[in-house]
């Protein structure tokens, strides 16, 4: 399957499949309502080719610290601030890379990026906020986000 | 067996180290990038298998499958590419480099087998020590 642009139902499917696949396969990943800020830990990549944008997968730390001990196999309160990061990272790497893959080529993904304490990007002021959903995991919430910048001129 | 795992992130270093230490009896080394493998790979006991993501920093999962090819004392390693990039053209420019087969992620540890056996890799063997940086818990 090839796609132009990302519907919810797809970014939701892939985000859901990753999660259970890597996090927790007990299907707890519930879809909830509008998103009102991000999280305390947003990981991102882009994909730059025959679409341009940025995915974002954000945490609030509680999250973010559960779902990397359960990458790391280890106790949640033994894992450093960069553990919790590099999981946030690999994370959004896995997801923009399976999204990616449904895109004609070329698209090529960037290396992940973790910021701290990021509220919705203010960076893309031209792109187009294509998917904004809200999970929610442990009682905490998920944000995944997808942005489109425009088409160069 | 004596498994090389090579990604820059150390979660997926851990999960993959964990896979092929409970599932199959490897002895598991790590490296961070692929300047790293490479300096690994060159030195003495050499492993029997490098699993190598395509996204790290400086070189490229490619770009080390590449390197590691144009060494004579390497042409024999076995090499699964390990990464998130599933398209067609992907997958064919990692084996034209290389690498023998192709792991997308995420995986499970039946996926890891399958492709453990296209290799002709047996479970269970042991071998060399396990050495390296952050070795999973």
């Amino acid at each position: 399957m090839t796609i132009t642009n990302f519907s919810d139902e797809t970014v939701a499917e892939i985000t859901r499949e990753i999660w259970s696949a890597i996090i927790d396969d007990s299907g707890s990943l519930v879809p909830r309502g509008a998103v009102s800020d991000y999280g305390d830990l947003t990981g991102s990549v882009d994909i730059n080719g025959s679409w341009n944008g940025t995915f974002y997968l954000s945490f609030s730390s509680t999250a973010a610290r559960q779902a990397a001990s359960k990458m790391f196999d280890a106790d949640a309160a033994s894992l450093s601030e960069d553990d919790v990061r590099d999981a946030v990272g690999e994370l959004i790497n896995i997801i923009g890379g399976n999204l990616k893959s449904l895109l004609p080529p070329p698209a090529l993904l960037s290396l992940p990026k973790v910021e701290t304490g990021l509220p919705k990007p203010t960076h893309l002021d031209e792109a187009e906020l294509v998917s904004e959903l809200r999970f929610d995991w442990i009682e905490e919430p998920i944000i995944i986000a997808v942005w489109r910048e425009p088409e160069a001129q | 067996m004596h498994a090389l795992v090579v990604d820059d992130s150390r979660s997926m270093r851990s999960i993959l180290g964990r896979i092929l230490r409970d599932h199959f009896g490897m002895d598991v080394e790590e490296a961070v990038d692929g300047q790293a493998a490479l300096d690994r790979l060159v030195g003495g006991d050499r492993p029997d298998l490098a699993l190598v993501d395509w996204h790290m920093p400086n070189m490229t999962g490619v770009e080390l499958v590449s390197e590691v090819r144009r060494r004579p004392e390497l042409a024999d390693l076995t090499i699964l590419m390990v990464t998130s990039e599933s398209e067609p053209e992907q997958i064919g420019e990692a084996l034209a480099a290389g690498a023998n087969e192709y792991l997308i992620k995420p995986f499970t540890p039946d996926a890891v087998a399958d492709k453990l056996a296209m290799l002709g890799i047996a479970p269970g063997a042991t071998g060399c020590n396990q050495t390296g940086e952050g070795s999973a818990p």
